[in-house]
């Protein structure tokens, strides 16, 4: 189970201070479809990063199986985020020098998992998300919505329990978005945990937990349905 | 590992120009540094190999009071003029050493031998001028002809007795004089019965004069000292050395030529296993002190280790010149880090994100860095060889009867290429840091 206990992240932009998150506490259950949404500037990305290891808070304590990553040495955060962590972003952040093959290989290559091993779960993994033949494609001879799928199938390479997804469907059109949300939406009746961030009200409508933030606070955590059509 | 490789080179690739830039900064600086080391150990060589063949168990006493091993004209240097011998020479052989008495007060004295040479004219058939003659004992030829270069004989014989007027001819002088065996050289007058020549040594072949004698057929004194003046520390020991452009006859005969002969002779003397060369040389010193005799008493082993220090002066110094450069080279390769990680800060963000450690972003950009200083390394050993190969000759030819090749030993090419793959990894090192620090968050935000 992942929590955040009375975060706050303060940024400083020269001499200005600037209160991304002012205390925010909050579970987010095993298996749960959470979508974080909230105008821009609210915190949204702020707390995904906090919640993801990406980044520590100012205060506060980001709890993952009781355990407190904010205070963890930078080793052990980036263990985490490869083993239980699987991230996916608006702009796709694929290695540009690198075939989609190679992308969804990388998180393994990291933790050093048997030559053989790799190369059949690359297969799979882009047979999942439909891109087998484009393995040997670099990330600027694929699409937008392509790029997005190889970077789901990279961050499910290493069979993580929580996937993290920032605007996934930001740069693309309704028609893949909607692919897109389809597959995340897949993997969480899969029992993946998927924290989204998200402007996109179709994405809010399928949540199970919504989390609505304004001016770095929860605004009023609750079921989807009585969310439905606030969400922005 | 293996990833972080490929995934380093695709990266060096990807900035093509700026790699080759970077590249080149590290191979100016390598290739100076292996073409000067290799020539500097090669000339090195070449002095010492000479050394090995007489071998470092050998005194020399030269006639003349000690001016210190360098105290000698530089080579090169044109002698004085023949016919006039060298006033301290002369002051000095007034009174000759005891050898007898010099063999009771130092123990380990084994074999000597003597050897007496002076630049007087000499003509024949075909040629006249001044030319070194030289006068070695039998003894000399049978236990010291290391010093001069092996005394091979090409065609003919030696001396038939140490009173005959008989002379050998140095290959160069032969070709000079258009004398072969059987031909009559005058010297100094008398004339003397040519009944060998002697094959050229290893330095004088390789010379590109010795195939090339002048139109004229006069051989320029001058140059022909060259070595041999001032007749003392390496100058004395090249001119017994340099036999190619000599003539030698019996050091017996030699006392009867006309004037005072050959003038003071050099000794040659070899210490006996289990003594201490610079012990023995010591002693001698002292004991040519005692005598109040005009001699300096150096051994082979003081001539070999002052010109290789002095040759490694020479060398450290070259060497510091080229070490800037590579330095150069290196804040070159600091700058294109610096830009790459600035450049990447968004890859380091999805490396970070996707689980990579601080030490595997750190790995990567040494790697890097290493890889580019590694390419200037190899490159650079392969464009310093050539340089080295060309420089060789073009310096052998300007040295004249020094020839040398340039020496590449094992120490110098790994050494080369780790200092460059280490340099290379340094200059990376701390915008690598820099970059490895990042909260995944920051790097990512960077476009």
């Amino acid at each position: 189970m992942l929590a955040v206990k009375d975060v706050r992240k303060t940024y400083h932009i020269g001499k200005a201070e600037v209160q991304a998150l002012r205390g925010v506490s909050l579970a987010i259950p095993s298996r749960a479809f959470v979508v974080i949404t909230g105008p821009s500037g609210s915190g949204k990305s702020t707390l995904l990063h906090l919640l993801g290891c990406l980044d520590r808070p100012t205060s506060g304590e980001v709890l993952l199986d009781e355990r407190n990553l904010a205070t963890l040495s930078s080793e052990e955060r980036a263990r985490v985020r490869g083993k239980r962590f699987g991230f996916v972003f608006q702009k796709f952040n694929l290695v540009p020098n690198l075939s989609a093959g190679e992308n969804v290989d990388l998180p393994m290559a990291l933790q050093h998992v048997p030559r053989a091993e790799r190369r059949e779960r690359v297969a799979r993994a882009l047979e999942r998300v439909g891109l087998a033949e484009r393995a040997d494609h670099r990330p600027s001879e694929l699409s937008g919505g392509e790029q997005q799928r190889v970077a789901i199938a990279r961050a499910l390479i290493t069979d993580p329990d929580v996937l993290f997804a920032d605007e996934p469907t930001g740069n693309l059109d309704t028609k893949t978005g909607r692919q897109i949300i389809d597959l995340l939406r897949g993997l969480n009746a899969q029992g993946k945990t998927v924290v989204v961030v998200t402007h996109n009200p179709e994405i809010a409508a399928r949540a199970e937990l919504l989390v609505h933030l304004r001016d770095g606070e929860v605004v009023r955590p609750g079921e989807s349905e009585r969310e439905e059509g606030e969400g922005k | 590992m293996r990833d972080l490789v490929r995934l380093a080179w695709r990266n060096i690739k990807s900035r093509r120009a700026r790699s080759w830039m970077t590249v080149i900064g590290v191979l100016i600086g390598v290739t100076a540094i292996t073409a000067l080391i290799s020539l500097g150990t090669g000339v090195e060589r070449s002095v010492l190999r000479q050394f090995e063949t007489i071998g470092y168990d050998v005194v020399i006493l030269m006639p003349g009071a000690s001016r210190g091993l360098e105290g000698g004209p530089a080579a090169g240097f044109p002698a004085a003029p023949p016919g006039i011998p060298g006033g301290e020479e002369d002051a000095a052989a007034g009174k000759a050493l005891d050898v007898s008495a010099l063999r009771r007060a130092v123990p380990g004295i084994g074999e000597a031998g003597l050897i007496a040479n002076r630049i007087v004219p000499v003509s024949a058939a075909a040629a006249s001028g001044s030319l070194r003659v030289a006068a070695p004992s039998p003894e000399i030829l049978s236990g010291f002809a290391g010093l001069l270069g092996g005394f091979a004989l090409e065609e003919g014989s030696g001396f038939s007795s140490t009173l005959a007027s008989e002379a050998v001819v140095g290959a160069r002088s032969a070709v000079r004089l258009g004398v072969a065996v059987g031909s009559t050289v005058e010297i100094a007058g008398e004339p003397f019965a040519v009944v060998g020549i002697l094959s050229p040594t290893a330095t004088g072949a390789a010379s590109p004069d010795g195939t090339n004698p002048s139109p004229s057929g006069r051989v320029g004194a001058g140059r022909l000292a060259g070595g041999a003046a001032g007749g003392q520390g390496m100058g004395a020991f090249r001119a017994v050395a340099a036999t190619d452009d000599a003539l030698f006859i019996p050091y017996d005969r030699a006392q009867s030529l006309a004037g005072q002969g050959l003038g003071a002779p050099t000794v040659a003397l070899r210490i006996g296993k289990g003594y201490a060369v610079s012990e023995a040389a010591a002693s001698i010193r002292a004991e040519v002190a005692r005598q109040g005799v005009s001699i300096t008493a150096v051994s082979t082993e003081e001539i070999a280790k002052t010109i290789q220090g002095a040759l490694g002066t020479i060398e450290g110094v070259l060497a510091s010149i080229a070490a800037i450069s590579l330095l150069v080279g290196a804040v070159g390769m600091m700058n294109t880090m610096y830009t790459a990680v600035l450049e990447r800060r968004r890859e380091i963000g999805i490396l970070k994100a996707i689980g990579a450690t601080d030490r595997q972003v750190l790995t990567l950009f040494l790697i890097d860095s290493g890889l580019m200083g590694l390419a200037g390394g190899v490159l650079g050993l392969v464009l310093g060889a050539a340089v080295s190969s060309v420089g060789s000759a073009a310096l052998g030819r300007a040295l004249g009867a020094l020839s040398f090749r340039p020496v590449f030993s094992a120490g110098l090419i790994l050494g080369v290429l780790g200092l460059s793959f280490i340099l290379g990894a340094l200059a990376g090192a701390w915008p690598a840091w820099n970059a490895a620090r990042l909260e995944p968050v920051e790097a990512l935000s960077a476009d």
